[in-house]
C-alpha cells in the first residue's frame, strides 16, 4: 500500500535511477520523478506530493526556483521539501534551510539509507506541524528545520 | 741616461726605504742612520740594478716602482703611528702579533700584553678568519699591499667595522719579514649609514608600515604611505595611540589584536580589515622587544584586494571543479552500495570483492575532492568555523565510535585515557572532528595488527588537548617537516606506504591553527608515534577575526578620534 508520495526532480538521468532502485525497497513510498524543475512545476499543478526531493544544481530552474514556484500552488504551500545537493559547503547548506528546506542531503548519499532519511524527515515535520497548530493554529507556515 | 736616471732614483728609494722601515721597526721618531748600512745598501743596490739594468731593462722599472711603493707604505705607516690615530698592529709573516699601539688597545678592549703573542686571526668573526686571513696573508706574502673593510670581533666577541690597509715589511734584502695593519673603526658611520639606509627603504616600502610603542600604544614611526593614511605629513607633534590616527580601528581591536603577542601564544598577530572603498587589507603585526628599547609593535597594512580576488576566482573554479566530480562520483557509489548489498541480485563472491575494491577506491576519491576544496577554502581564507562548546570527552567517544569498523578491519584496538577530565574548549565540532579522523585514521592504518591506538585527553590552566599514540613504525626524523607539507606523503620506517590524499594533515594543521591552537607529533622508530593538538580553553581572540573582517578602514582620514562603530 502506498502511503508516502514523494516528488523527485533531479537532472542526472543515473542518479534518478539510484534514487528509484533505493525507494523501491521502500514498499511504501510512491516515487514520482523529473528530470527538469519545469517538468516538475507542470505536472505539480494536477498534483500533490507528501515530501519534495529537490536536487539544488539544475540547467533552468535551480532546486531553490523549482521550489519556489511549487510554493505558489496551493498544495506544495507546506509541503517539506528536502534538497540534495553535491555543493558540500556549510554556508550552501544554511543558504538552502533558510530558503525553507527542512532537511539537506550531501551527495555523494547511501541509497541504502536514503528512504529512511527521507521518510524520517517527513515524520520530524508532521510532529512539529501537529505541534505548532495545537500551539499556535494562527501560526504563518513557516521552514521546519530537522537538522 | 734613462737607465742613470732610475740608478739616482733607486738609491733615493732605497735610502728611504730603509730608513722608513728602521725607524717603523724601532718605534723612534727620530731614525738613527747608520751610515754604514746606507753605504751598503746603496752600493749594493747600485751594483744589483746596474747588472740587472744592463741585462733586463724592464725589470728595473718594477724594481724601482716596487722601492717606491714601499718607501710610500713605510713613510705612510711611520706617519700613523706617530699620530696615534689609528688602529695599528704590527705582526710577523705567520699572523702573530709583535706590537698593537694604544687605540688598537682601546678599539678591541685588548690590552698589549694580552694580544701579543696571539695569532691576528682571533680577531676574525667565527668562520670568516680562515679565508679572510688566507686573502690578507696572501696578498701581503706577494708583497702587495692589501686594502678593504672587514668586520673584527672584539675581546667580549662583539663585531667592530673597519676600514684597513695591510702592507707588508721588508728586510733590506727584500724579504718580508713583517705586516703592518693600519685600520680605521667605521662601525658608526657603517651602522648609521644601514639605518638610514633601512629608514629610507621602509619609507618607500608600498605596505604601510607602522611601529608604535607597546605601552601607551603611542607612534614611532610611520613610512610614506602610513602617514598618507592618516593624513599626517610626519609625526611632529602626533601623541595620540595609534587608534586613534587609524579611522576604522578602535582600541578594543588593538588590544585584541596585539593580546596575543603579549601572552605569547602567537608571534605574529593577523587581522583582516576591509576599507569603505572596499578594498580589503590584512595587518600583520610582531612584537619587538629592542636592548634597552621600550617594546614596539610592528604592523604592516598589505592591500590584499587582488590576492584575495585570484583566491576567490580559484575557490569558484574548484567549487565547480568538486561539483562536477561529486555528481559522477554519487552515481558511480551509489551503483556500488547497491550492488553490494544484494538488493539487486546476489553476486559471486569474487565479484564482492571486486565492487569492495571499487568502492573503496570511490571513497578515496571522493576524500581527494573534499580535501582539495578544503584546502582551497583555506587558501583563500573562506572556511568560516562555528564555534560551539566541545566536550573533549564526548568527542573522543564519538570519533572512537566512528572509527571502530576501520580499526577493527585492521585488527587494532582503540582506547582511551583519562577521560574523566571536564576538558571542555570552543571549537567547531566538525572540523575538529575532520582533524581528529586524520590522525585517528592514520594511526590505525600504520598500527601493527593486533596493535593498539590510545586516545589521552590533557588539560591545563589555559589549553586542552588530545594525544593520539600508535605503536607504528614511527616515522624518521628527516621526514618530520613533511608530514604537515602540503601534498606530502612520507614513507614511515617500515618503508610500506599507505594510501592518502597528502592534504589531510596539512588541512588539520591549517584547521587547529583557525582555532588558535597547535598541533604536532613526537616520534620513535620503532616505538610508534604521539601525535597530539591543543586547543584554548576559551575562544582565541585572533580567531574572532571575522568581526574584524567586518571593520572599515576609512581612507579619508584625520588626526581626531574615529568613529569606532565604522
Amino acid at each position: 500500500m502506498r502511503e508516502i508520495s514523494i516528488l523527485h526532480v533531479d537532472d542526472d538521468d543515473d542518479i534518478r535511477t539510484i534514487t528509484q532502485i533505493a525507494f523501491s525497497l521502500h514498499p511504501e513510498i510512491e516515487l514520482t520523478q523529473f528530470g527538469s524543475g519545469e517538468e516538475a512545476v507542470s505536472f505539480a499543478a494536477t498534483g500533490n506530493a507528501d515530501i519534495l526531493l529537490l536536487d539544488f544544481m539544475m540547467p533552468g530552474l535551480d532546486g531553490l526556483a523549482t521550489l519556489e514556484k511549487l510554493r505558489e500552488l496551493p498544495q506544495y504551500k507546506n509541503t517539506p521539501a528536502v534538497f540534495m545537493t553535491a555543493k558540500a559547503e556549510k554556508g550552501m547548506k544554511g543558504i538552502l534551510m533558510d530558503a525553507g528546506a527542512a532537511s539537506v542531503i550531501t551527495k555523494p548519499f547511501d541509497p541504502m539509507t536514503l528512504g529512511d532519511t527521507v521518510i524520517g524527515v517527513l515524520k520530524a515535520c508532521s510532529a512539529t506541524s501537529q505541534i505548532l497548530e495545537l500551539d499556535s493554529p494562527a501560526r504563518p507556515d513557516s521552514a521546519i528545520q530537522t537538522e | 741616461m734613462a737607465t742613470a736616471a732610475v740608478f739616482c732614483l733607486v738609491v733615493v728609494v732605497g735610502y728611504a726605504g730603509y730608513a722608513s722601515i728602521y725607524g717603523l721597526l724601532t718605534g723612534e721618531s727620530q731614525f738613527r742612520v747608520n751610515i754604514q748600512a746606507i753605504n751598503i745598501l746603496a752600493i749594493s743596490l747600485m751594483m744589483g740594478v746596474l747588472i740587472v739594468a744592463l741585462h733586463r731593462r724592464d725589470q728595473i722599472l718594477e724594481i724601482a716602482v716596487k722601492f717606491e711603493n714601499l718607501r710610500q707604505n713605510s713613510a705612510n705607516a711611520n706617519q700613523w703611528i706617530i699620530q696615534s690615530s689609528a688602529i695599528i698592529a704590527v705582526t710577523d709573516t705567520d699572523g702573530f702579533i709583535l706590537y698593537v699601539n694604544r687605540v688598537f688597545e682601546e678599539a678591541f678592549d685588548y690590552t698589549q700584553d694580552e694580544v701579543v703573542g696571539e695569532n691576528a686571526c682571533i680577531l676574525y668573526e667565527d668562520g670568516k678568519h680562515d679565508y679572510q686571513f688566507a686573502e690578507v696573508s696572501k696578498t701581503t706574502r706577494l708583497g702587495d699591499t692589501w686594502s678593504g673593510e672587514q668586520s673584527l670581533r672584539k675581546k667580549d666577541g662583539s663585531l667592530i667595522l673597519v676600514q684597513g690597509t695591510i702592507l707588508p715589511i721588508f728586510d733590506h734584502e727584500g724579504r718580508h719579514t713583517k705586516t703592518v695593519a693600519i685600520r680605521t673603526d667605521v662601525t658608526s658611520e657603517r651602522t648609521a649609514e644601514a639605518g638610514d639606509n633601512m629608514t629610507s627603504l621602509l619609507r618607500k616600502l608600498q605596505d604601510e608600515v607602522f611601529i608604535f610603542r607597546a605601552d601607551n600604544l603611542q607612534p614611532k614611526f610611520l613610512n610614506d604611505l602610513a602617514l598618507h593614511r592618516c593624513g599626517l605629513k610626519s609625526l611632529d607633534g602626533v601623541n595620540q595611540p595609534i587608534h586613534e590616527i587609524i579611522s576604522g580601528l578602535d582600541e578594543e581591536l588593538i588590544v585584541a589584536h596585539t593580546q596575543p603577542l603579549i601572552s605569547g601564544d602567537q608571534q605574529v598577530a593577523l587581522v583582516s580589515l576591509t576599507s569603505d572603498d572596499g578594498k580589503e587589507y590584512e595587518m600583520s603585526t610582531r612584537l619587538h622587544r629592542g636592548m634597552d628599547e621600550i617594546p614596539v609593535y610592528v604592523s604592516i597594512l598589505r592591500d590584499i584586494t587582488e590576492r584575495r580576488l585570484v583566491d576567490e576566482a580559484r575557490l569558484a573554479s574548484v567549487s565547480i571543479v568538486s561539483h562536477e566530480l561529486r555528481t559522477p562520483l554519487t552515481s558511480i557509489k551509489g551503483s556500488l552500495r547497491l550492488l553490494m548489498s544484494g538488493v539487486v541480485g546476489e553476486l559471486p563472491s569474487k565479484a564482492r570483492d571486486m565492487l569492495v575494491i571499487a568502492d573503496r577506491n570511490s571513497d578515496r576519491l571522493l576524500t581527494i575532492v573534499n580535501d582539495i576544496l578544503d584546502y582551497e577554502k583555506l587558501q583563500a581564507g573562506k572556511m568560516e568555523l562555528e564555534f560551539a562548546p566541545v566536550d573533549l570527552t564526548e568527542f573522543v567517544l564519538h570519533a572512537i565510535e566512528n572509527h571502530r569498523g576501520y580499526a577493527s578491519q585492521h585488527g587494532v584496538e582503540l582506547g582511551i585515557e583519562n577521560s574523566h577530565l571536564n576538558a571542555i574548549v570552543e571549537a567547531d565540532n566538525d572540523r575538529l572532528m575532520q582533524v581528529m579522523s586524520n590522525i585517528l585514521s592514520n594511526a590505525i592504518k600504520f598500527s601493527p595488527e593486533s596493535g593498539k591506538v590510545v586516545i589521552s585527553i590533557t588539560q591545563t590552566a589555559n589549553h586542552c588537548g588530545v594525544i593520539v599514540s600508535d605503536q607504528g613504525p614511527g616515522i624518521p626524523d628527516e621526514l618530520r617537516s613533511d608530514v604537515f607539507a602540503n601534498f606530502s606523503q612520507i614513507e614511515p620506517a617500515d618503508g610500506r606506504r599507505r594510501v592518502g590524499t597528502g592534504l589531510g594533515m596539512a588541512i588539520s594543521r591549517r584547521i587547529i591553527e583557525e582555532h588558535g591552537g597547535t598541533i604536532d607529533f613526537v616520534s620513535e622508530i620503532g616505538c610508534g608515534s604521539d601525535f597530539f593538538f591543543t586547543l584554548p580553553l576559551k575562544r582565541p581572540l585572533e580567531t574572532s577575526a571575522a568581526i574584524a573582517k567586518k571593520r572599515v578602514l576609512s581612507r579619508s582620514i584625520n588626526t581626531q578620534k574615529a568613529d569606532t562603530n565604522a
